[in-house]
């Protein structure tokens, strides 16, 4: 049986929209996490290159200093510069300039004049004769500094020279830290600026408009008021790229923002991995959601086949009168609210074939009922034709009273017989109505017909007072003739001797659709109000007759109705008792 | 001469109280007790009415009465019962029956009704 679920869609979207809901609040604290630590490993980065690159630059001062005390602490060169070979000492001091990397090596005498300068192309020029450091030197003290120097910054150092204790010279060692030496610092993603008194001397940052480096010192100034170690990182648009930028100063302590390297990591690769980091997750996490609801979709299937084999199990059992169990396909609750249906089902059933069996015994009552009367009925008429037969014989009259006596009583006992199979047939709903158009004057006629040996045995008169010209009725005939026969048999009954029961008619003028009604009068002894309630209900009948069944005006009843119409009565002790019909009247022809 | 009527009831008393009141109406009367007489040949009697019992052993009276007429074509049959036949029955189709009366009956009622089947004007 292929299954047609309504639900399984609404399972499948709530199913997806809590997973998603429950994944995106997850995703976003991942998120967070793992955006908080590469941020971190990004700043780590930013002060691991700024660390790599102070410690080239003190490497390079390092150099300085050391070549300036290893050349001024040979005796040798001592010895040469007081003796005055200069050009043995520009021999020996040559292979040294080389050797550590220098780019300015000069000698003096103790007057301050220069006696061996050698440098490398790019130390050409420079001028040490108003050095400080040389003063220095030839005050016997060991220095070193930073200073600018075109577009460089020039590293140098002085150590004095010494023959036996006595001062003869001093030597100056220099390095120039220029743009190739800032470039060589930088790492990928990464650029170095120097900067000297607080101005750009020389920085590797490409695409970068100088004047905006400079500007970069406004936001040093806020650097230098913070925590100048380790917490100085700050995030910087240059040009049209985004750095990550930290600064380190290189000037003496009291100074300590006078000169200083910035260094800044471009944030192009970091963006770019923060980017790729939200789609993975997003991403994961959304094929996460879509495997979780085609999971649970996959897992809820048995209870949705259970629910759709439910609902169509309710709709045969509607459209096929109870047949069937439902499949019961689950252990769960559904399950087991299945098997319940099938139990109510099954109950369902057993008492529909109960009353089936019912329905049937009944209509076998009645045809068994309608069989007795008819073969009761046979020999009755030729008992009463007998009798009547024998009225033009030589009878003595007080035996043909007395055999008019028994055919009055075969009457009697003919319409209990009538109204006990029209019940049963009702009653078992084989009673078949055809209604007709009936002339009311015409049915009565042949009712006080047939009544009229029964009034003139019990010298009651009989009158049919209904208008010719009255429309006829929309009834049932052998029914309406039961009920008439009954009301009127009642009402000869009901008459004492010289008494009258007529049958009067008319429209009923009150009633919202067309009714005529029909009345049947008699001049007997009347009813009290307690004897008129529940006169109509079975087995509660009746005036002056102990051997009456109780069923007469029940059965007037319940076949007036059946006809659509109605019964009343209307009646006062000692003055007689008027039995209403309103029944239906027939539509006038051609209307 | 009076006119003949013919009795078809299988219940011997009915059979002969109906006789003997028409005998007393005046009619001249022939009661059977079935419709076996009409398989034969032809009728001794021209009969002007026949009252025949619905329910009669060989046959039912719809079906006598379409004997019947075949043999007197001008012959009224007026069928008694104690309910009426089924509409259904392909006999009364044909219109063979002329008047149908309920059982039980009275003797007025037997009268007036063959009165009226007899009267020409009823035709």
């Amino acid at each position: 049986m292929k299954v047609k679920s309504k639900v399984g869609l609404k399972l499948f979207a709530i199913n997806l929209l809590s997973l998603v809901v429950a994944l995106v609040g997850l995703l976003l604290l991942i998120q967070y996490l793992a955006t908080r630590q590469i941020l971190e490993w990004h700043r780590q980065r930013v002060e691991l290159v700024a660390r790599l690159v102070l410690a080239e630059y003190q490497n390079k001062l390092q150099l300085v200093v050391q070549a300036a005390h290893l050349l001024a602490d040979n005796p040798t060169y001592g010895d040469l510069l007081a003796q005055g070979e200069m050009s043995t000492l520009r021999t020996l001091v040559a292979p040294t300039l080389k050797a550590t990397g220098l780019q300015v090596l000069t000698i003096t005498d103790s007057q301050g004049v220069i006696q061996v300068r050698l440098h490398d192309p790019g130390g050409l020029g420079v001028n040490i004769a108003v050095n400080p450091l040389v003063r220095a030197g030839l005050k016997g003290k060991a220095t070193s500094r930073m200073t600018q120097w075109q577009e460089s910054i020039s590293l140098s150092a002085a150590a004095p020279i010494y023959q036996h204790e006595r001062l003869v010279g001093v030597v100056l060692t220099g390095v120039l830290i220029d743009k190739s030496f800032v470039e060589y610092l930088s790492r990928p993603g990464a650029e170095v600026a120097l900067f000297y008194s607080k101005r750009l001397v020389v920085n590797s940052f490409q695409d970068v408009p100088e004047e905006e480096l400079a500007s970069l010192l406004k936001s040093m100034e806020v650097a230098e008021t913070g925590n100048a170690r380790g917490g100085n990182i700050h995030q910087l648009k240059l040009g049209n790229q985004d750095y990550t930028v930290t600064y380190l100063p290189l000037g003496e302590e009291e100074k300590p923002w006078e000169n200083f390297i910035l260094v800044g990591v471009n944030r192009r690769e970091l963006d770019a991995t923060l980017v790729t980091l939200k789609l993975v997750i997003f991403g994961v996490g959304g094929a996460a959601a879509l495997v979780g609801a085609f999971l649970s979709q996959g897992l809820s299937l048995g209870m949705r086949r259970q629910i759709a084999l439910l609902t169509e199990g309710t709709r045969r059992a509607a459209r096929e009168e109870l047949a069937g169990d439902i499949p019961v396909t689950s252990r769960d609750e559904l399950g087991e609210l299945a098997e319940s249906f099938n139990a109510m089902t099954r109950a369902l059933r057993e008492k529909t074939r109960q009353l089936e069996e019912e329905r049937d015994r009944i209509a076998a009552n009645a045809d068994f009922l309608s069989m007795i009367v008819h073969d009761i009925k046979a020999p009755l008429t030729g008992v009463r034709l007998t009798i009547e037969s024998l009225q033009d014989e030589t009878v003595p009259p007080e035996m043909y009273q007395k055999l008019q006596g028994i055919i009055q009583g075969s009457e009697g006992l003919l319409l209990h017989l009538h109204n006990v199979l029209y019940l049963s047939r009702f009653e078992s709903g084989r009673l078949e109505l055809r209604p007709e158009a009936v002339p009311p004057r015409f049915l009565v006629q042949r009712l006080l017909t047939h009544f009229a040996p029964l009034a003139r045995h019990r010298q009651v008169a009989l009158k049919n007072e209904i208008p010719a010209e009255l429309p006829p009725l929309w009834v049932d005939e052998p029914t309406m003739e039961r009920v008439l026969a009954n009301l009127l048999v009642n009402a000869l009954e009901a008459t004492p001797p010289g008494g009258e029961v007529a049958v009067q008619g008319g429209l009923l003028a009150l009633s919202p659709f067309p009714e005529l009604e029909l009345v049947v009068t008699d001049t007997g002894c009347g009813l009290s109000r307690e004897e008129q309630e529940g006169l109509f209900e079975k087995y509660r009948e009746r005036r002056h007759k102990a051997s009456s069944s109780g069923l007469g005006l029940y059965i007037c009843k319940t076949l007036t109705e059946a006809n659509g119409g109605r019964i009343w009565v209307a009646s006062e002790p000692g003055r007689g008792a008027r039995f209403h019909l309103a029944l239906p009247m027939a539509a006038p022809e051609g209307g | 001469m009076d006119p003949w009527i013919l009795v078809i009831d299988d219940e011997a008393v009915t059979r002969e109280a109906l006789a003997a009141i028409l005998r007393q109406a005046g009619y001249g009367v022939e009661a059977w007790e079935d419709a076996r007489p009409l398989e034969g040949r032809g009728l001794n009697r021209p009969y002007r009415l026949a009252v025949v019992d619905y329910h009669l052993p060989t046959v039912t009276g719809l079906e006598a009465a379409i004997r019947l007429k075949r043999h007197l074509p001008g012959c009224r049959v007026l069928l008694i019962s104690s309910e009426p036949p089924p509409r259904d029955d392909a006999a009364w189709e044909l219109g063979v029956v002329d008047g149908f009366l309920a059982k039980p009956f009275s003797k007025d009622a037997i009268l007036e009704a063959v009165g009226r089947l007899l009267t020409p004007a009823s035709w």
